[in-house]
């Protein structure tokens, strides 16, 4: 089971509950509180120099380098309000879609990867990649560096219009965790440019799998390739030997790129706690 | 607080413990010329491996950092990791201000 939906699921899946979008963002921070972090908030370079520390603990050895994503996870939790440092998770566009029927209000953002690693600042509403959902949006205006362009409000027709157009385009999904039990935005993320997606793959955390894996109906399948493009996390190849598309259930992160990708409805999702050997694979 | 002896978290590590430790290339910027990478930006938009990132030195209240006052950015050599020395940092950097030994 995912070890969110067992902390905060309450039956359903995390981020489908309602409950884990709100948080104490409507009350006053207590005192004795733990250190919060958010947004422009934390220090610009904490999350560079995490990275930075673990790529030179690389040339140090394996040890040091078990020490400093224990550190580095620890950490996390620490700042975040996450579990074993899983701050965010791959999300299929029809999930997406639900989510943004659930949080208010909702704010197109400027991606803080893409500004990171490309120099990107996406200051105008079609350029922009990111989404903040809940009240902890109204803040922005406190820190003008990190939402360069601004919010653009969209409702939640626009929010959706707008998933599905960056899903056309081949980006996947994620949600991003912003404090325990806090759903504050989706990403929209392309390999190796997003942070969490470079980590996840490279390292090993930030980003857990999603609750569905996906599967080819080969009956259907014309072995076009179209979803072999798309795919970010090399789960999804080419089969030549018999011309249609092969997924490798292991990797796969149940985004769902594949499936809105096939011109033929080849491919669908299927959720990951009925194939037993996939149950505890996230 | 959540007690995490009880739940079942995943700890992939997708590295090859037994390969470490690795030799990976040396990146050295000169902060004394490269004083607006935001403003240039030419390695991050060269380098086929994305191992440069740039960030806000200092993060104002209020305040939207101008890209082209010096000192404001800073670029950092992140994922050396995934460096190959194919040097095309340095050939696009209009102030010469890196060098990668290996």
């Amino acid at each position: 089971m995912c070890v969110y939906c067992d902390l905060w699921g309450d039956g359903m899946i995390w981020y489908l509950n309602p409950k884990n979008y709100p948080r104490h963002m409507y009350t006053l921070p207590k005192k004795d509180a733990a250190p919060k972090a958010a947004g422009g908030e934390a220090d610009p370079a904490g999350f560079i120099n995490a990275e930075r520390a673990l790529v030179d603990a690389l040339e140090k050895g394996p040890e040091e380098f078990e020490a400093t994503l224990k550190q580095l996870r620890d950490g996390m939790d620490l700042m975040q309000g996450s579990v074993g440092g899983w701050m965010g998770q791959a999300v299929p566009l029809r999930d997406a879609e639900k989510m943004v029927e659930i949080a208010s209000p909702k704010g197109l953002i400027a991606c803080i990867c893409r500004h990171h690693m490309l120099g990107r600042e996406e200051r105008t509403m079609p350029e922009m990649t990111c989404m903040g959902l809940g009240v902890g949006m109204l803040k922005w205006e406190r820190w003008p560096e990190r939402y360069k362009g601004g919010v653009y409000w969209v409702s939640t027709d626009e929010a959706k219009e707008w998933l599905r157009d960056l899903d056309k385009k081949g980006f996947m999904h994620s949600l991003m965790m912003f404090g325990p039990r806090f759903i504050g935005g989706i990403c929209n993320c392309d390999y190796p440019v997003c942070d969490a997606l470079a980590m996840r793959l490279d390292f090993g955390f930030n980003m857990l799998k999603g609750h569905h894996v996906a599967v080819v109906d080969y009956d259907l399948c014309n072995g076009c390739g179209i979803c072999a493009q798309r795919c970010q996390f090399g789960a999804l190849k080419m089969n030549v030997t018999i011309d249609k598309a092969n997924i490798d259930q292991m990797r796969c992160f149940g985004c769902g790129l594949c499936e809105t990708g096939c011109p033929r409805e080849a491919i669908t999702l299927v959720e990951r706690a009925k194939l037993p050997a996939l149950q505890e694979v996230w | 607080m959540v007690d995490k002896s009880q739940l079942k978290i995943p700890r992939p590590i997708p590295v090859d413990l037994t390969k470490l430790p690795l030799k990976l290339p040396k990146i050295e910027i000169d902060y004394s010329k490269c004083t607006v990478p935001f403003w240039c930006k030419k390695c991050l938009e060269a380098c086929p491996q994305v191992v440069l990132q740039v960030y806000c030195k200092q993060l104002v209240k209020l305040r939207e950092s101008d890209p082209r006052e010096p000192g404001i950015y800073e670029i950092i050599p992140v994922r050396r990791d995934k460096c190959n020395v194919c040097n095309k940092c340095i050939d696009v950097c209009p102030e010469d201000a890196i060098t990668i030994t290996y």
